[in-house]
């Protein structure tokens, strides 16, 4: 049986891209592209859709220091982060020396210190509740309202089967050519 | 002119051959770690 390292591998393969397509068929209802943007743009206060209803459109760039490290994304994740560089800073002189205690408050400063950027979406779709909660999970931009849950799509011009992230939750389902439930 | 913006190199680089008496831009940027990469490719159709 494959590993979702090694399905990922060969996520574009033919069958791949056969079962990807499968799934983004099921998951993937529409392109809703100019509805949104008409929402977004006009600031109606009573559109159904508005820039403060998506989810993980700010995130925030990685950071890579010698002991802090982010690899980036929503506020949570730079708090964890936060959080653990505060508990190295705890175990004070037993652990560290006084050089390598001021870079790491240094490095905290810094992470403490970083800014949120926009996402850039190219393309609104309207999909699963499935798809857009494993969406949510990994700090993709979506937006959940009244009649449905919408995708910020941040590609454009390929197939949506082609996204990295359909392939990873396809490896992670274990639906991939060669895994455990293999759509075959 | 057409747009591609893609995480997957192998596919930039695609059309980027198949496009490239037309290339406007081939370049790529980080988004973030999950995210990873967008190329973009940009040639007029």
């Amino acid at each position: 049986m494959k590993t979702i390292k090694q399905a990922l591998k060969s996520a574009n393969d033919g069958k791949n891209q056969d079962i990807k397509s499968k799934f983004v068929a099921q998951h993937v209802f529409a392109n809703v592209n100019s509805l949104v943007e008409y929402c977004l743009k006009n600031e109606d206060p009573n559109s159904p859709i508005n820039f403060d209803m998506i989810e993980n459109y700010w995130f925030y760039p990685e950071f890579n220091g010698h002991f802090v490290k982010f690899d980036g994304g929503s506020e949570d994740k730079k708090q964890e982060e936060i959080e653990r560089a505060e508990s190295l800073l705890e175990l004070g002189d037993a652990e560290f020396t006084a050089e390598d205690q001021a870079l790491i408050q240094d490095e905290l400063q810094c992470l403490k210190d970083l800014e949120s950027e926009p996402s850039e979406i190219f393309e609104w779709w309207l999909i699963s509740d499935y798809l857009f909660d494993k969406l949510r999970d990994k700090g993709y931009p979506i937006i959940d309202f009244s009649n449905g849950y919408l995708w910020g799509r941040t590609t454009t011009g390929q197939a949506i089967l082609l996204d990295g992230i359909i392939s990873h939750i396809c490896a992670e389902m274990g639906i991939l050519e060669g895994q455990e439930n293999a759509w075959l | 002119m057409k747009t591609l913006t893609t995480d997957s190199f192998e596919i930039a680089y695609e059309t980027y051959l198949h496009n490239i008496g037309k290339l406007i831009l081939f370049d790529y940027k980080f988004v973030w770690s999950e995210m990873g990469f967008r190329y973009i490719v940009k040639y007029r159709l």
